[in-house]
């Protein structure tokens, strides 16, 4: 075995045929993307090749600037909301409570339900009429609580990213957990020998060595949050007023509302870009911070 | 190392799932439905022709869709009597379907015959060349059983390129059993709007089913107070850009339309709903009021409907120096048939492009649920539902239909006007704003 993966003919041969695909569906579209981004383009026929045009106008976009710095504090969110609270939710659930596996399955449940759910049920919790939320603010006597909270510009946000912050929780959770899991028993072991509590283990020996998956879940949230589209379309459509507008909304409606193709492939373009970076910019992070440890 | 490799391959296929995200619209889904019925392989009929398979996309495909059935029988029809044509229907959700059509004209993979709107939104089709004219087919006696002006809307450059089939007419729909109830006027003049309005309001009722998300439905309102306030030809002129939107009527448009909004008009929750949200108290007999094109009829006429019986309908009053009046409606025949260009059987798509207008449109109109396009005098009106008749009655002697805002201007004007519109509706803009982000249509 050792020899046919030593042999470098037959690692070319296995691994064409992923090659191929992972020209054909991911780098040839970017390129296409970039190569659209330059162009003064409806979507139809032709377009005018304008430079860099289209990145100059995202800057001087109000709306788009807007819809990046949005993206951005779901970013932030993401890493210092919900990673935690994920983290918290696998260090209990690894501790060994009772009823562990089930637990797991309860908090993961909301990854695997449709967005497109998840919107419409965080829709009816939201209402102003009838909705559970303000029902709920209504009944124990805060009416002045009680508000619109995907319909007023003040709230949108915040409201649109409970939801998206809430389905991923289990997520990573899980990510983290399965970590957790894997780290030998024998560390945890020696650990209560020497009479350190769960709180100082977790701190201690479990956050340090569980490093390289909490690196993945921050690229994940990280990314996730800034590619974000689903749930805020279908929760506000980026309104009202673009006070919840997320670059993927924003894009959405300026390539297939507004017919602009080339200014929305620019977007698109950011999003790589930004990603690209983000993901690299956080490796770095954790790599320094190993680096300081030894 | 291994690790760097690790992070490497992660930022790729992170890059990767986000690109496939992005161009995963290119393509459409093929959720054929399977009403294509086979033809008898015996079929010895003579002049049967060669075998032709048209490809249909289009929108009257959802279970509790008014169109649906009268859609389904059209093309079922037609197969009937021309054993040689295969139909291949494709249905779509209106707002998904409106994003799929584009992408499939972008990608030059338009199917034969197309559900599509005239105005704003097919022009892109057209610059394109993705759209067959079809003038001569079109005879002097087609055009006779049409409705005056039915082509408006399809018509680009001089070359109609569309047959309509429904008819559309904004008009306010009324619950006259609420009305009766709590003693107001059904409103002839605007100030008895404002005035039932108030009176709604004070008593705890929402006045007027608007939904703040679906910017749409704000501009059914904006765009008939600004026909009121203009009159019909000012506006084409001013939304065709040989005018202006500085000019005093819009400014009172808006001015009006603030009004209605600051009288309370609307749902406070209004601006978090979807549009089939915002319906439902209206068809539940809870909002007495709600401007809305002729095809409300058919939901209210619906066998499951709560409000059967109760719905009035009333021309939108003529506004305070308006120079528009109530005998102007908003609308048209803008919902169309197309044939793309690059279609591989254009005589029997054509065929099937005309059958499919005229029938389609008689069979809605049989059905309840739309105004037809093409004269139906012959239809026996005593069966057919009663609000429907009614808009039918009110629209008979209506002196021109203009059409909605948002179908004449195209794709990136009428963003810019929904999104103005819907900062009116919210307060972000003054009205003084609103107009100034209407001329921004003009380029400054």
């Amino acid at each position: 075995m050792d020899r046919v993966l030593n042999n470098k003919k037959a690692i070319v041969f296995f691994l064409f045929p992923a090659m191929v695909m992972f020209i054909a569906v991911i780098i040839v579209p970017i390129i296409m993307s970039l190569y659209y981004s330059m162009q003064d383009w409806s979507g139809f026929g032709k377009g005018t090749f304008i430079g860099l045009a289209n990145y100059k106008g995202l800057i001087s976009d109000p709306i788009f600037v807007k819809a990046a710095v949005n993206s951005l504090i779901l970013a932030v969110a993401s890493v210092f909301i919900q990673l935690p609270i994920s983290l918290l939710l696998a260090l209990v659930l690894a501790k060994g409570v009772k009823f562990e596996k089930s637990f797991v399955t309860v908090y993961f449940v909301p990854v695997i339900i449709s967005t497109v759910v998840i919107g419409q049920l965080w829709m009816k919790i939201y209402n102003y009429d009838y909705g559970i939320l303000n029902l709920l603010l209504r009944s124990i006597g805060l009416d002045s609580w009680a508000q619109e909270w995907l319909g007023d510009t003040k709230n949108a946000l915040g409201a649109t990213f409970i939801p998206i912050i809430w389905q991923y929780i289990g997520y990573h959770m899980l990510l983290m957990y399965a970590g957790i899991k894997s780290i030998s028993t024998d560390v945890f072991e020696a650990a209560v020998i020497d009479g350190s509590s769960w709180w100082n283990t977790s701190l201690k020996i479990t956050i340090p060595m569980l490093k390289p998956v909490l690196n993945v879940s921050v690229i994940f949230a990280v990314t996730g949050a800034l590619k974000v589209f689903d749930l805020v379309y279908v929760l506000t459509g980026g309104g009202p007023v673009h006070a919840s507008e997320v670059i993927g909304t924003y894009m959405v409606s300026t390539i297939f509302k507004g017919n602009q193709y080339g200014y929305g492939s620019a977007m698109a373009i950011f999003v790589i870009l930004e990603c690209f970076v983000l993901s690299i910019l956080v490796g770095f992070l954790f790599r320094e911070r190993e680096g300081a440890k030894r | 190392m291994n690790k760097m490799l690790v992070k490497r391959g992660m930022a790729f296929i992170l890059a990767g799932a986000l690109a496939v995200g992005m161009t995963a619209c290119g393509k459409p889904a093929g959720d054929n439905t399977g009403t294509a019925t086979n033809t008898n392989a015996g079929n010895t009929n003579a002049g049967a022709g060669k075998q032709v398979e048209l490809k249909f996309s289009h929108i009257w495909g959802g279970a509790t869709d008014p169109f649906m059935p009268a859609a389904k029988k059209v093309i079922d029809d037609y197969q009937k009597a021309n054993t040689n044509v295969r139909i291949t229907v494709d249905t779509n959700e209106n707002e998904a379907y409106k994003t799929k059509i584009k992408a499939m004209a972008a990608a030059n993979e338009l199917p034969d015959l197309f559900s599509t709107w005239g105005g704003g939104f097919s022009k892109p089709f057209i610059d394109s060349n993705s759209v067959l004219a079809i003038d001569d087919y079109i005879t002097a006696e087609t055009k006779g059983k049409l409705v005056n002006g039915a082509f408006n809307n399809l018509t680009y450059n001089d070359k109609i390129y569309g047959m309509p089939f429904f008819l559309a007419a904004g008009a306010l729909f009324v619950n006259t059993e609420l009305f009766d109830k709590n003693n107001v006027k059904l409103p002839a003049t605007y100030d008895e709007l404002l005035t039932a309005i108030k009176a709604f309001k004070a008593k705890g009722i929402t006045p007027m089913a608007v939904s703040g998300k679906d910017k749409w439905t704000i501009a059914m309102y904006f765009d008939v107070m600004a026909l009121r306030a203009a009159g019909p030809e000012k506006i084409v002129k001013t939304l065709t850009k040989e005018g202006s939107f500085k000019d005093p009527e819009f400014l009172n448009a808006a001015k009006r339309f603030k009004e209605l909004v600051d009288a309370g008009a609307f749902s406070k929750g209004a601006a978090g709903i979807s549009n089939d949200e915002a319906e439902v108290p209206f068809y539940d007999g809870k909002i007495p009021m709600m401007f809305k094109g002729s095809w409300a009829a058919g939901k209210a006429d619906a066998k499951d409907s709560k409000v059967a019986g109760k719905i009035g309908v009333i021309s939108f009053p003529a506004i305070p120096d308006g120079k528009g009046n109530a005998k102007q409606f908003t609308g048209g025949a803008v919902d169309a048939v197309m044939v793309s260009a690059n279609t591989k059987n254009k005589d029997e798509a054509v065929k099937f492009q005309m059958y499919f207008a005229e029938n389609f449109s008689k069979e809605s109109y049989l059905a309840g649920a739309a105004m037809p396009a093409w004269k139906a005098e012959d239809v026996d009106k005593s069966k057919l539902p009663a609000t429907l008749v009614k808009v039918v009655d009110l629209t008979k002697d209506a002196e021109g239909f203009t059409i909605w805002w948002d179908t004449l201007l195209a794709g990136k004007d009428t963003e810019t006007y929904l999104n103005a519109l819907q900062e009116l509706f919210m307060g972000a803009k003054t009205p003084e704003q609103f107009v100034d982000s209407l001329q921004s249509i003009y380029g400054k």
